[in-house]
């Protein structure tokens, strides 16, 4: 683990661990639950050295014609469900129309082709890693064009009174057969996270009312196998845009930094874990990408980075990444990834950078700070500018982020005053992210914190170099982010109850454990709902929902004020134990089924999930 | 010939006995030639077993293709009371399918093959931990991965159906 206790400064290698081990002494990190002990320990990771390789960053995922290889069958609002007689099975996965899509027909195409990912370093100590997968840039030659890890940046914009939606047709071949590395389902669904997709191009795990191809298991609707596509698409419009005279949506619902990844149901953990998660940027008229336009935030991509943080499992006889040994309570890793590598190192200019920090999970609760490693016990101030890839209606000046598995934080850094007469890094060359969590099971995190500055913590140095241009707006300058403000709320008409916990050695929610047959509950479009989230038995659960954002009202009975990192838009509610938090949430524009679950994916492949759907008649049911 | 994982875990395994008193390895004579859905349960099991064989075998006609040459496995958590003979007479009170297997043996041997398979593990004390939380967790197996998915048993008949179709897909 990073660390085994909050005290200690010093990471525990291997051999200590294995001390620990063989002596038979309790650590927090080898008891998973009361009464439900963790497996025989797992064997500690090699010992890295830190900072060793640059950090990788994902390329961009080209726009392609209709006239390329890939799109011989016309992308068509109906799937193509033709047999392919090469597979016998139908040429297309998905199940369903595209649903209003003639409101905004796809103006920009793209394609990615899902394999195996060819040998590749996370680290130049380890061997390459053989097990990954990833996808391609849509050549149709996979030598040529090899799939890489994590996926590549889809960038898409949204513009008021343009058509600016887009269409990515995603291809599976990825070996058939058993898995390398013995985990991973070569079936695939992807979810775009807190896009407002409609349900065809959402990347659920199922759905029932698709009728009975939902039962047939090579045509169920949402997977697609090996040899068949799915075209996704996406109107790239705000909620709202179906409502009268509001075709471009509201603004306020604007959104910015998304991921997308594999949601197979029961192996979205083992997909995602073997490299199946990329993100997905959204600009518009006013975070344009550009620093000398509308918000002037960092331009992309110079000074506008994605980072992905993770942890990971090497299994120290092979070097591989392993997931060999991991129970269904979570999985935490004991090397800390960016970008799928361990701990690399970033050189960035004395200037200002918005970093878009993801928990790629998929068990791991974080609290990023951004260290001083010359000043150990010391962090520096930051803006944050978003949470789930939404604006805070001004940045806020943090030093802790708390991220759950899912979350996102952009935060605009500025190194050039950090670094100055003065500045709290001053004459200092280098700074971490580093996670503070103390989290030693995947029960739950600690509520200690560890000291700022072990670089077992760290995920990525910061190296500052030399001073840069630098036409971006000073975020203390920026008073607001207006438009894109909180949208107004309405009075809710349904109070629904989740109790999120462990039962039968799964993970259920109100008692009961997802099903592919069932549709929990129905909002109806338009009508605001009151959601309590609760955890039970003293475990930590992530709660997603799809397609629709919701706004934190109360943690614990106290009210969620500006100034909060949890008053904006979100789409994860982070529950710690015994939390009892509220939720308020709106759908709009589309109807159909979508899931709400934890995203400790763990979890959610055993159970924690459930289907719920929109439609324009709705249900009051209290405790789905 | 089994992957090394597999086989690793199959290398010096206990013979079990099943329903009808007849010797079975559970990696040589079933995972090296089936898929197999394992579960485990025992006979005076009152409240998640009866549910979940009956739930299970309900689902059986629903699994179609997929269903075939999957073999059904349910270890008795309780050795010492569960012999052949009781078994059998639960595989009759359930009017189980020939080819379902019910598997006990010496508590040894039992052991065993549930950390074999992973419904028991050894805690890092030393002494081994029954996880009877699991009894309506199914697993998943075949010769190249052992528990490679999980089917919940709790979940209606078609649901399990549908669930083991997916994967088995």
């Amino acid at each position: 683990m990073p660390s085994l206790s909050s005290e200690s400064d010093r990471p525990p290698d291997s051999t200590q661990r294995r001390r620990l081990i063989q002596t038979g002494a309790t650590l927090p990190g080898l008891v998973a639950a009361p009464g439900r002990l963790r497996a025989k320990p797992l064997p500690a990771s090699p010992v890295l050295t830190p900072f060793v390789q640059s950090l990788p960053i994902p390329p961009i995922l080209p726009e392609r014609t209709l006239e390329s290889p890939g799109f011989e069958l016309r992308p068509s609002p109906e799937p193509h469900r033709s047999l392919n007689p090469a597979t016998r099975l139908p040429y297309e996965g998905r199940g369903d129309a595209h649903q209003g899509r003639h409101l905004n027909p796809p103006q920009h195409f793209f394609i990615q082709r899902f394999g195996a990912v060819p040998p590749k370093s996370i680290h130049p100590s380890l061997p390459m890693q053989v097990n990954l997968w990833g996808a391609n840039l849509g050549g149709a030659d996979l030598r040529a064009d090899p799939p890489v890890t994590p996926l590549p940046t889809v960038i898409s914009r949204t513009l008021a009174g343009k058509n600016t939606a887009i269409l990515i047709r995603r291809f599976n071949q990825l070996p058939a057969g058993a898995p390398s590395g013995g985990y991973g389902k070569n079936s695939l669904s992807t979810h775009l996270h807190n896009f407002h997709s409609a349900p065809d191009s959402d990347g659920g795990p199922c759905d029932p009312t698709l009728g009975a191809i939902s039962e047939d298991p090579l045509q169920q609707g949402r997977f697609f196998f090996p040899g068949q596509f799915y075209d996704y698409y996406y109107a790239m419009k705000r909620a709202g845009f179906t409502r009268p005279g509001l075709p471009d949506g509201d603004v306020r619902e604007s959104l910015g930094t998304l991921w997308y990844h594999d949601h197979r149901e029961a192996h979205t953990a083992e997909n995602t874990y073997k490299g199946l998660a990329g993100f997905h940027l959204i600009f518009n008229e006013y975070d344009t990408g550009d620093e000398t336009t509308g918000f002037r935030l960092p331009s992309f991509p110079a000074y506008d980075i994605p980072i992905a943080l993770g942890d990971v499992l090497i299994d120290p006889a092979s070097g591989q990444i392993t997931l060999e040994g991991v129970e269904d309570d979570g999985l935490l890793g004991d090397r800390y990834t960016a970008n799928g590598a361990i701990q690399p190192f970033l050189d960035v200019s004395r200037r200002r950078y918005r970093l878009r920090l993801l928990n790629r999970g998929p068990s791991r609760y974080m609290r990023v700070s951004f260290t001083l490693p010359d000043r150990p016990g010391s962090t520096v101030e930051v803006w944050r500018i978003s949470n789930d890839g939404n604006f805070y209606e001004a940045p806020l000046r943090v030093r802790q982020i708390p991220l759950a598995p899912g979350e996102r934080a952009d935060v605009i850094i500025d190194f050039a005053r950090l670094t100055a007469r003065g500045g709290e890094a001053e004459g200092l060359k280098r700074i971490w992210i580093e996670n503070l969590q103390v989290q030693d099971n995947p029960r739950k995190p600690d509520a200690a914190l560890h000291r700022p500055g072990n670089v077992a913590n760290s995920f990525l140095e910061l190296r500052i170099g030399e001073p840069a241009p630098d036409a971006s707006m000073d975020p203390e300058r920026i008073t607001s982010f207006a438009p894109i403000l909180l949208p107004a709320l309405g009075t809710p008409q349904v109070t629904r109850e989740f109790r999120w916990e462990r039962k039968n050695g799964l993970w259920a929610c109100n008692g009961r454990l997802m099903d592919c047959n069932e549709v929990r509950f129905v909002m109806k479009r338009g009508r605001w709902e009151r959601w309590i989230h609760r955890s039970a038995g003293g475990w930590a659960h992530p709660v997603h929902l799809h397609f629709v954002e919701g706004r934190i009202m109360r943690r614990n009975g106290v009210v969620i004020r500006p100034g909060s990192q949890e008053y904006v838009r979100k789409d994860v509610v982070a529950l710690y134990p015994g939390d009892e938090v509220e939720f308020w949430v709106q759908p709009t524009d589309f109807v159909g089924v979508y899931p709400l679950h934890c995203h400790n994916t763990l979890h959610e492949d055993y159970g924690m999930m459930m289907l719920f759907r929109v439609d324009d008649t709705g249900d009051s049911k209290s405790a789905p | 010939m089994l992957p090394e994982s597999v086989s690793q875990r199959a290398r010096g395994e206990p013979t079990l006995l099943d329903q009808r008193g007849r010797p079975v390895r559970f990696f040589a004579d079933v995972l090296a030639r089936h898929k197999v859905l394992i579960h485990t349960t025992y006979s005076a099991c009152a409240d998640q077993c009866p549910p979940a064989m009956a739930n299970l075998l309900q689902a059986l006609p629903m699994l179609g293709p997929q269903g075939q040459n999957l073999r059904i496995v349910s270890l008795t958590l309780t050795p010492l009371e569960d012999t052949p003979q009781q078994l059998r007479a639960l595989a009759l009170r359930y009017q189980l399918p020939p080819h379902w297997l019910l598997l006990t043996g010496t508590v040894t041997a039992v052991d065993q093959l549930r950390d074999r398979v992973g419904f028991a593990r050894p805690a890092p004390s030393g002494e081994r931990v029954d996880d009877l939380s699991h009894l309506a967790v199914a697993r998943l197996c075949d010769a190249q991965r052992v528990r490679w998915s999980h089917v919940n048993l709790l979940l209606p008949p078609r649901s399990i159906a549908r669930m083991i179709r997916y994967e088995m897909a």
